[in-house]
């Protein structure tokens, strides 16, 4: 069975059993298809909102070879109205020059923290050898371990 | 929002590894220079993010005056929470004072309190030395209605 930087499992119809601990957090990282995430988050207009605004990246990313995005943060969550959506993208596959000339916006700290702050969306980074945003991730703010939604990504996906 | 003494500590802990991680992609010479470019972005921008909090927290445990101003009901969580790390209790001991199980607190706290009783809402208000009046505004709709209102419209007619 195919792993990837987390070593979660494939897709396949458990995952859409998704279980969640006492406090709201799911216990693994989870791999699902577009449409389990949206079912399965996508519960309010709120978050429908986040998603929306999510898809914008997704689709810049893929368009430059990005395969992968982790989705944590309070929105893995079954917190009703997250404040945000974190999104880490594997930028491995990346083609860093086609990204940096069309979207150079990401390669600026301080332009990320203006999408932080006017898109509600964490855009973070990782690759098969820099995974600490990913771990920082898989722990909530008192420490204990959560899982993350995994997505695959394909260009040229309009995400329906 | 930091919102205890332990979450404040793992935030320190958190900002010390990521000042070694930028430090460890800066000085990798051996990658491409444009995926460094990338990863110190969101390495530093997440270090930002983390010392506002963390200065934010700071600031409540030595300005008290801070917190305690006129606000909208809908901040109320974040006045609750404000309040006790101004008072310099732990989570424990202000839980006492509540006569609440320290679990309850942190419950109340990890939703936003939501969940909070009316019962043990007047707790609050009453350990905060404050109390709720109501008066009339000009504003017709809250922010949070309006989020309310747009969510239920788009759900009935979705």
């Amino acid at each position: 069975m195919a792993r990837d930087v987390l070593g979660c499992k494939q897709p396949n119809q458990s995952c859409m059993k998704m279980n969640f601990d006492s406090r709201g957090n799911l216990y693994q990282t989870v791999e699902l298809t577009f449409k389990q995430f949206r079912k399965a988050f996508g519960i309010n207009a709120g978050r429908l909102n986040k998603i929306d605004t999510a898809i914008t990246f997704f689709k810049i990313f893929s368009s430059c070879g990005c395969k992968t995005v982790y989705i944590g943060g309070s929105f893995a969550s079954t917190k009703e109205n997250p404040a945000d959506i974190d999104l880490c993208f594997d930028i491995t596959p990346v083609d860093l020059e086609k990204l940096k000339k069309k979207f150079p916006e990401f390669f600026d700290f301080n332009k990320i923290g203006e999408i932080r702050k006017h898109k509600a969306c964490h855009i973070l980074f990782c690759d098969t050898k820099t995974t600490y945003l990913l771990e920082m991730l898989e722990a909530d703010r008192d420490g204990n371990s959560k899982g993350l939604v995994k997505l695959r990504l394909k260009e040229g996906d309009d995400y329906d | 929002m930091i919102k205890n003494e332990k979450q404040y500590k793992i935030s320190k802990k958190k900002l010390k590894e990521l000042t070694g991680q930028i430090a460890r992609v800066s000085n990798d010479t051996g990658q491409l220079a444009l995926r460094n470019q990338l990863l110190l972005a969101s390495l530093n921008n997440t270090r930002q993010t983390l010392e506002e909090e963390v200065a934010e927290y700071d600031s409540l445990k030595k300005n008290k005056k801070a917190a305690l101003k006129e606000r909208l009901i809908s901040d109320l969580p974040s006045l609750i929470t404000e309040y006790k790390i101004v008072s310099g209790l732990t989570q424990k001991e202000f839980s006492e004072k509540l006569g609440l199980k320290e679990q309850q607190l942190q419950r109340y706290e990890s939703d936003n309190f939501k969940s909070v009783t009316f019962k043990n809402l007047l707790r609050f208000f009453d350990l905060m030395g404050l109390e709720i009046r109501i008066k009339e505004t000009k504003l017709k709709k809250t922010p949070q209605y309006k989020t309310l209102h747009k969510g239920t419209h788009s759900h009935r007619y979705k």
